[in-house]
């Protein structure tokens, strides 16, 4: 559905934020998946019509973005990572004005639909509050909420459950996965389980390109038998390192954990079922 | 610790270039108004160096300073909560007070360093190899640092320690920029009401620039002082300083939260309502959007943008100052009058306008800064970005939510004003000229301001650079004119200046206006597309990525539009120019300096040559008022008058005629142009002395296109009023074309300025203070005007017709009237009385005849009173006639006094008015006898016999009809403006005998003069002396009378003690400074009152330059304890007199014993002005029991 070939972009300080990405994004969800700085919010602006590329193109069901970023934005819902409001304007005068300018024309619909909005997203009863003056996790939802105004075809949402609740977070994810089936969902975070609880495809991007697309669970699946794990004392882990491709070290019950990529299986270590973190993690160590 | 907070200051704005911009532009400002030779600072004799100029400047800099302590101190306040850096900061151990303090001295410290470029750009300037050493005095580095450490210090440390509280508390910087403001407003208002209400000590106490304590200071400094005197720290400006200082350190104690962290507080949560509301859950929300309405979506957002603004607590505040400033606008007279005007839409939507013509600056300065930031400010510019609403629509509201709101303060304000208006009295609130006036000429232009400030939002980084260059855009207007570059076509978004006139209505200036706006607007709409074409969506972009887009994000039909609109604006250009300039001549200030120098370079050497002199006139003219069109003839005899043989002489032709001609027998005007239009006529057979000869004017005037400056006020279509130096060739070298400066004149290599001729020199007294050129004439005019308008000359009617659509006039003067006349057309109704043989008329327009028995009054009494002391009137016809309100004073021809509008519109209805008008008119009257019966010799002292002598008759006049009180009020006012005349004297103060052409000397001390004389000498005495003057020289013409003769008449039969009175009088300056320091009153054993007094004296001579002796004081001076009324109004001070006796009073300290037997609540010293007090408000004091 949504086609990006050869996307390059390079800022004015030299910093090279896109490095000929080519994905290919189908109906339904998609984890975007990358470290901090890695070019996911480059790449999100971009698809937004927000910036405009160096080079290549962008296709979404046969609309070129670059040419006709209008038609693309019709069809668009798009929630950005980190946005304010204006102050002094209530929810429902907010989404409404919103709701107009993204072509609600026929009032009756466009009540119902601001109105559904927020009910759905649990706002309903503040929706006479300045937005101004939301907590961090119903500012969020107000987000999502403005996003999904006009059924998008196409929607990105930035790092959306960031200062949600569990109980929020859950509520949302229903809220996407329900969507999903007829829109194309681009997730961008670094929530790794979130991609491998909703998302039917996936990639990961790192310094500007992208290292890894695919299915997670099929990803998954090549890594099994290939992860191998054990505690360690900090005296160890130095000479760990430099024998053994070290993908992760994490803390669990107060032990040192080290996960280790190898083919064969090592001693001391157990097997380990390689999860979507290993599969992140061992991608981006690869790497570097 | 403390050290370590400043520097972090500094480290932090040294690396703002908003830092650098300021210090530079402060310094650039200051210097070039020292360095640069044609920016004049008062001119003449003083020095741009002296202490008056240097703390001038400063002063006026410390308002703009106010707006660079906004900018640093509250930046500095705030920074840490904008930039989400407080919890960080205080979570550290600091000492919060320390670092408080820390934070504010580090901030003002830059403040300071900044105003410090003002004194320094000053002193730099002042050292430019250059500039006019004429203009500087010795360099006295202690004047710059009494400008800077008296005025400018206090000012900022005071202004930071209020920001800075008002930041903290407020954590906003809006709420700061509004107090900013607010304490201009605040300033603007209260010098209007203590100006106005008489109190400029409290005006200079209270002012926190030390505008006003500068000037109750420097008031009646005389031009010695400006250049020389050391100002002290002491009195007002000690009181200001400690005042504002201690405001400062209140406002920093109270609010600015000493010891207390800064942090937004979380808002508290107000308790919900538990009411259970049913939550359309299934409601649903699938509806597709599609490409929104463009008319839907630009009416939501537009609305959306400007409630932002107009419902903002912020706006709401700005409205309330701005209606609080505006109706006390209205209620205050305007500087030049003494009393208030009636409240016509004509007048009131001038105050309106001048109330709104600084703030609305402001207004746009900040909001097209807040609102082209908006979504970046509040980041919300990601969400918008990615909405399908084009750029145009998002451009296009905010445009029109920035004329709503410029739009809404203007209705608003309007709105008040005619409520205003309504309440203020009986008249008609003419609401198709508020529209007119407000919306054409107020509200389009700002429309272009608007999208100019919003273009040069979009092209700049920030908000602040944004609002930097539309200030500084602002501002270039006074570089313009240093410049010399003057004309409109420069000055985006304006047209020429216009006075709306009842009679007049716009005159041409709705023609013209209507060009340069299609002119300007044609500009702006390129500006539209450049805007809308660089305009910032989504998260920001630098510049130089949108230029690279600019092309694409117009398209084909912004690129078209740019084209077209840029041809208009050429082509309107263009018709501006070829009205402006081809069809009229465009004359800038430096372009008329160069003619001056050219004029008088080429004619001066015939200045002396004898001219012909008219002795008789004729006129013809034909006035075609809507077509603003004359079409005159005179046929005039002239005689040699001079010994010499006249073979040829100068001819200017006046200034807009498109047709000229000049015979006179025997000779021909020669077609080569000079510089002011001026001729050669050469006789074939010279004019003989003694020799009369028949000759003829015939002129077309004739108006095409329009002006590009001071339109023509002479020829109008309503309310012509047009002398005969401007309607016909004028004879001989004209000085008055000279350049007067005297720094002018020496940088274009002139000699000095021509001082009037001696007053001894008797080559003169052959000739009248009109000029040598004009002499008695017998005068006849047959003049015609389209069917509405009546047409006036001096003379009796001897006859009216109408013919066809045109009504015509005959008029004949019966006695020699000066050949000084005005032709008058209007529409008017004439008021007829007859009194004692002679019509009393008075011609007004139709709607202004409120005054009419005020100016019937005034006339009828003046020739009563003038004819019984001095001599019979010499017409049978006085005549008032109303003219627009173009020209600033009534003039008083033969039998024929034309009064502009808002001369004769004085707002007479409150009894506690001064009765101005009847004053007035009085001296209008009196100049019939003074000046048309008795004309001066051209000599120093000329406009004494007229104005003086005119003012005397007025007071004589409105002494018979107004009380005591009135009278003392109005040598009052004639005090004050003679003794701030002097101090603003350039060249030299001259006596009164020799004043030349100083108006503060022939009018208003002259009035002073006159009224000691006749409180000394009995107003019968002067009466007779005047009697027998006038006697003595009635139509005189050789010699003409001067100053020496009037005093021979004054002096004749007075005691010697009364000559030296006159000799003090009009032969010296002398100055008196008379204090009542102190007075007690107890009440003693036999019931009875004591009071005594403490009065100092003293009596100086002055020179020209300001230079005082002391000599001895001896004088008898009234001395007056006062009671209060028993039912005390304190407003209209109603006192009654206890007790007045003259008492001697001596040069040093006079303690004067009085007693009374009832109670007394104060003293005055000279209650009735009649001694030249150097500061009158010392003469009154309250009495202490």
């Amino acid at each position: 559905m949504l086609t990006i070939s050869g996307l390059n972009k390079t800022y004015p300080n030299g910093h090279k934020a896109l490095d000929g990405v080519e994905l290919n994004i189908p109906k339904g969800m998609f984890g975007l998946l990358g470290p901090n700085g890695a070019g996911k919010s480059s790449l999100m602006r971009t698809i937004a019509t927000l910036q405009q590329a160096d080079s290549g193109s962008i296709t979404f069901d046969n609309i070129d973005v670059f040419a006709q970023p209008q038609s693309l934005r019709s069809r668009l819902g798009y929630l950005p990572q980190d946005f304010g409001v204006y102050p002094r304007v209530s929810a429902l005068k907010l989404l409404n004005h919103l709701a107009i300018l993204k072509g609600l024309d026929n009032r009756a619909e466009r009540k119902e639909a601001v109105e559904g909005l927020l009910a759905k997203t649990n706002l309903y009863q503040h929706r006479k509050k300045a937005v101004s003056g939301y907590s961090g996790g119903m500012r969020q939802r107000f987000g999502i909420a403005q996003a999904l105004l006009g059924n998008p075809d196409l929607m990105i949402v930035d790092e959306p459950t960031a200062g949600l609740d569990p109980e929020e977070r859950n509520r949302f994810h229903n809220l996407l996965v329900s969507l999903g089936e007829e829109k194309a969902i681009i997730l961008s975070t670094h929530i790794v389980e979130d991609v491998n609880d909703l998302c039917t495809n996936m990639a990961i991007l790192d310094d500007g390109r992208v290292v890894l697309t695919g299915h997670p669970t099929t990803l998954i699946d090549g890594l099994k038998g290939k992860i191998w794990q054990r505690a360690v004392s900090p005296d160890e882990l130095v000479d760990i390192e430099t024998h053994y491709h070290v993908i992760s070290k994490r803390f669990s019950g107060g032990r040192n954990i080290v996960h280790i990529y190898s083919d064969d299986p090592i001693e001391g270590f157990t097997c380990h079922d390689g999860d979507l973190e290993d599969m992140y993690f061992s991608t981006l160590s690869t790497r570097s | 610790m403390f050290r370590h907070l400043i520097k972090f200051e500094w480290a932090y704005f040294t690396r703002q270039p908003s830092f650098y911009v300021t210090t530079l532009v402060l310094f650039t400002l200051t210097f070039l108004v020292s360095a640069v030779n044609s920016v004049g600072m008062g001119g003449g004799n003083l020095f741009k160096n002296g202490p008056f100029n240097l703390v001038l400047i400063t002063t006026f800099f410390n308002l703009l300073s106010m707006f660079i302590v906004v900018n640093y101190v509250a930046n500095s306040a705030i920074r840490d909560i904008d930039s989400k850096m407080s919890e960080l900061i205080y979570s550290k151990p600091i000492h919060l007070f320390t670092y408080q303090l820390g934070k504010l001295l580090g901030s003002t410290s830059i403040v300071m360093f900044v105003m410090a470029m003002v004194p320094l750009g000053m002193l730099v300037g002042s050292l430019m190899p250059w500039v006019n050493p004429e203009r500087f005095g010795p360099i006295n580095l202690s004047y710059y640092f009494t400008a800077y450490f008296f005025f400018a210090l206090p000012t900022a440390l005071s202004l930071s320690m209020i920001f800075y509280s008002l930041a903290v508390r407020f954590k906003s910087m809006m709420a700061v920029y509004l107090s900013a403001v607010a304490i201009f407003i605040g300033f603007e208002v209260s010098d209007g009401l203590t100006g106005a209400a008489g109190d400029p000590r409290l005006a200079a106490i209270i002012d926190p620039f030390a505008i006003a304590t500068f000037d109750y200071i420097t008031r009646y400094w005389s031009i010695l002082d400006k250049n020389t005197a050391s100002i002290s720290f002491s009195d007002v400006l000690l009181q200001n300083r400690l005042l504002w200082i201690a405001i400062g350190i209140a406002f920093y104690a109270v609010l600015g939260r000493l010891g207390t962290s800064i942090q937004k507080d979380a808002k508290a949560k107000k308790s919900q309502s538990k009411r259970q509301e049913a939550i359309p859950l299934d409601n649903a929300i699938h509806h597709k959007g599609k490409a929104p309405n463009p008319i839907k979506a630009l009416i939501s957002r537009t609305l959306f943008e400007a409630s932002h603004t107009l419902f903002s607590p912020a706006f709401l505040i700005l409205s309330l100052m701005i209606s609080v400033t505006t109706l006390s606008i209205m209620d205050n007279p305007p500087a030049n009058l003494i009393s208030p005007l009636w409240p016509l839409s004509q007048f009131l939507i001038d105050h309106l306008e001048q109330s709104l013509s600084y703030l609305i600056p402001v207004v746009i300065t900040y909001y097209c800064g807040e609102m082209i930031w908006r979504e970046q400010q509040e980041q919300f510019s990601e969400l918008v970005g990615t909405l399908p609403v084009s750029n145009f629509i998002l451009w296009l509201s905010k445009v029109i939510a920035m004329l709503m709101v410029v739009g809404g303060l203007l209705l608003f304000t309007m709105v008040l004003t005619i409520i205003y208006q309504n309440a203020a009295g009986p008249n008609s609130i003419e609401l198709s000229q508020y529209i007119i006036r407000l919306g054409l000429f107020n509200l389009l232009p700002w429309l272009f301001l608007v999208i100019l400030a919003m273009t040069l939002q979009v092209m700049s980084p920030n908000k602040y650079v944004g609002m930097l260059l539309f200030v500084m855009f602002l501002l270039s207007e006074f570089a313009l004119d240093t410049f010399g570059l003057t004309s409109h076509l420069y000055r985006f978004a304006q047209s020429p200046d216009f006075v709306y006139s009842d009679m007049n209505g716009y005159g041409r200036a709705l023609e013209s206006h209507t060009w340069f706006m299609l002119y300007w607007g044609a500009l702006s709409i390129a500006f539209c597309v450049l805007c809308y074409g660089l305009w910032q969506r989504g998260p920001y972009q630098t510049l130089e990525n949108r230029l690279l887009l600019f092309k694409l994000q117009i398209g084909a039909s912004g690129q078209w539009l740019i084209r077209v609109s840029l041809s208009l604006f050429v082509f309107f250009g263009a018709s501006i120019f070829y009205k402006t300039r081809i069809l009229n001549d465009y004359v800038s200030p430096s372009d008329t300096i160069k003619e001056q120098v050219a004029y008088e370079r080429a004619y001066k050497s015939f200045d002396d040559d004898p001219t012909p002199i008219m002795t008789s006139v004729k006129v013809n003219a034909d006035i075609y008022p809507e077509e603003l069109e004359i079409v005159a003839q005179a046929r005039f005899k002239v005689k040699n008058k001079s010994a010499k043989v006249i073979n040829k002489f100068l001819v200017t032709v006046p200034q807009y005629s498109v047709e000229t001609s000049v015979a006179i027998e025997g000779g021909k005007l020669i077609g080569i142009e000079g510089p002011y239009r001026t001729y050669w006529f050469e006789f074939d057979q010279p004019l003989q002395p003694g020799q009369s000869r028949d000759g003829q004017f015939s002129v077309v005037i004739k108006h095409r296109g329009f002006i590009d400056g001071d339109e023509d006020i002479s020829l109008v279509n309503n309310g012509t009023a047009i002398d005969n130096g401007s309607l016909f060739p004028v004879f001989g070298y004209i000085s008055q074309l000279e350049l007067i400066d005297p720094i002018a004149r020496k940088e274009h290599g002139l000699s000095p300025p021509k001082r009037e001729n001696q007053l001894e020199d008797s080559r003169y007294y052959q000739q009248s203070m009109f000029g040598r050129n004009i002499d008695l004439i017998d005068f006849e005019a047959v003049l015609s005007t389209n069917i509405k308008q009546t047409a006036i000359a001096p003379g009796y009617l001897q006859k009216e017709w109408v013919d066809g659509v045109r009504r015509y006039f005959h008029y004949k003067m019966d006695t020699p009237m000066l050949n000084f006349y005005s032709i008058i057309s209007a529409e008017l109704e004439v008021y007829k009385e007859n009194y004692k043989g002679v019509s009393f008329e008075v011609f007004l327009h139709p709607e202004h005849t409120m005054n009419l028995p005020t100016i019937m009054a005034s006339m009828k009494e003046s020739v009563d009173y003038f004819s019984e002391n001095y001599s019979p009137y010499q017409h049978r016809q006085a005549r008032v006639i109303e003219i627009p309100r173009y020209r600033n004073f009534a003039q008083s021809f033969a039998n024929t006094i034309p009064y502009p509008e808002h001369g004769l519109l004085t707002d007479l209805r409150s009894p506690e008015t001064l009765n101005t008008l009847f004053d007035t008119t009085a001296h209008e009257v009196a100049h019939q006898w003074w000046a048309h019966q008795v004309v001066a010799a051209d000599v120093q002292g000329k406009s004494v016999l007229s104005e003086t002598l005119a003012e005397y008759g007025a007071l004589l006049v409105s002494s018979t009809r107004f009380d005591e009180k009135a009278i003392n009020l109005l040598s009052e006012r004639q005090l004050n403006a003679y003794l701030s005349g002097r101090s603003r004297e350039i060249v030299e103060e001259m006596p009164l005998m020799r004043a030349e052409n100083q108006p503060y000397i022939h009018y208003n001390k002259g009035h002073l003069a006159m009224l000691r004389l006749k409180e000394t000498m009995g107003e019968q005495r002067v009466n007779d002396a005047l009697k027998a003057f006038l006697e003595a020289y009635q139509y005189a013409t050789n010699p003409y009378p001067t100053t020496l003769d009037l005093l021979d008449y004054l002096k004749d039969g007075a005691s010697e003690e009364e000559q030296a009175l006159i000799d003090e009088l009009f032969a010296k300056i002398v100055i008196y400074d008379l204090k009542l320091l102190q007075a007690n009153s107890t009440e003693q054993p036999d019931g009875q009152f004591e009071t005594e007094l403490l009065i100092t004296g003293g009596r100086f001579e002055a020179n020209g330059e300001g230079e005082e002796q002391s000599l001895p004081l001896e004088h008898a001076i009234d001395i007056v304890l006062y009671a209060s009324h028993e039912n005390d109004d304190v407003r209209n001070n109603n006192q009654i007199v206890v007790y007045q006796q003259k008492h001697i009073i001596k040069t040093g300290e006079n303690v004067i014993r009085i007693r009374t037997s009832t109670s007394v609540d104060s003293a005055a010293i000279d209650p009735k002005v009649i001694y030249i007090d150097k500061d009158i408000r010392d003469n009154k004091i309250e009495i202490t029991q």
